[in-house]
């Protein structure tokens, strides 16, 4: 009988500047030495959608961890209003959602049961959040779930809070990637995705990009209007494969 | 679209929620993926009280052609006073 016991519940990790961060970490029971992956929640919060997918990634033996990337913008609020507070506050700096998944990573690597390897995945904003991580940090392995923002359009997309396009950090990508994307998706485009692939070809780098035929933006996303059955079916296929090519010990 | 887009906007009003009146000071727009609303992207508009206290808001997802008819009848009716 195959084992998919796990635990989960919320701690506090230190983030950015040392901070406290509200996370959700689910883990594995009786599985042995377990690799860590750093899940990046999507645009609309650290919601009970992410948290499932974290106790997802426990059940097949990954110990998982998300840092509430608002929380600090409303400390004990519901995450709907930490959101909004975030939104307010002109949304996540990259630095500082840097500095949080970092910290999510040095707890990962604290852990007594850790293999060694890193994983790093994000769905939406997210997914730009872990391109960005995968080409900041030394990780093992990144999954962009539909990153839009990783390419951008034009300079005035670039913000104080946002001052680089993580395409531009390619050169500095530490892993492989893999990458799941809709052909109905307006951001990132089908375009958008060809012009990210084609950096990664030119630094040769190693990714694996997946687009699924009428999928749009947020096709994993089970809460969320835009869940396609059939590319989430696929894309977590892929996501297995390909965690357990990169993240074994 | 994960746009980032916000515009942060001193108000004078009120809203009426759950039986409840609230004086509003601040107002919050924004083009997001709504969190309730069963549509893609939403314009995104929280009333704050303007207190600090982040759930002192009434939030409101409107999909975008409902947004512009909303703020266009708001145009017109201000045109008319």
């Amino acid at each position: 009988m195959s084992n998919d016991a796990m635990t989960a519940r919320t701690i506090t990790i230190r983030g950015h500047n040392k901070q406290e961060v509200e996370a959700y970490i689910a883990q594995p029971v009786d599985r042995g030495p377990s690799a860590g992956i750093l899940v990046f929640h999507h645009m609309p919060g650290y919601d009970r959608e992410t948290k499932e997918v974290c106790r997802t990634f426990a059940t097949r033996g990954y110990t998982a961890l998300m840092p509430n990337l608002f929380h600090r913008y409303a400390p004990g609020a519901k995450w709907p209003d930490a959101a909004a507070a975030a939104r307010e506050a002109g949304g996540v700096p990259d630095e500082q959602a840097m500095g949080d998944g970092y910290g999510a990573i040095v707890h990962l690597r604290s852990l007594a049961d850790h293999n060694g390897k890193i994983g790093v995945i994000g769905y939406c904003s997210g997914g730009r959040q872990t391109y960005l991580a995968a080409c900041t940090f030394d990780v093992d392995a990144a999954v962009d779930c539909y990153g839009g923002g990783v390419v951008i359009d034009s300079p005035e997309q670039l913000t104080p809070q946002r001052p680089v396009a993580p395409l531009d950090k390619t050169a500095d990508l530490s892993c492989p990637v893999l990458g799941l994307f809709g052909d109905q998706d307006h951001s990132p485009t089908p375009a958008h995705v060809a012009k990210l692939e084609a950096a990664l070809k030119e630094h040769g780098k190693d990714y694996d990009f997946h687009m699924y035929e009428g999928a749009g933006h947020g096709f994993f996303s089970v809460d969320y209007p835009n869940y396609h059955r059939e590319a989430s079916r696929q894309g977590w296929r892929e996501i297995w494969r390909f965690f357990e090519k990169e993240l074994s010990a | 679209m994960c746009s980032y887009v916000s515009y942060n906007e001193e108000l004078v009003g009120s809203v009426y929620a759950n039986g409840e009146w609230m004086t509003i000071r601040k107002g919050v727009v924004g083009i997001e993926h709504p969190i309730h609303a069963s549509i893609e992207h939403a314009i995104v508009l929280d009333l704050r009280e303007g207190t600090g206290d982040p759930s002192a808001r009434v939030a409101v997802e409107l999909d975008p052609a409902s947004a512009r008819t909303l703020a266009e009848s708001v145009l017109a009716a201000l045109d008319r006073t």
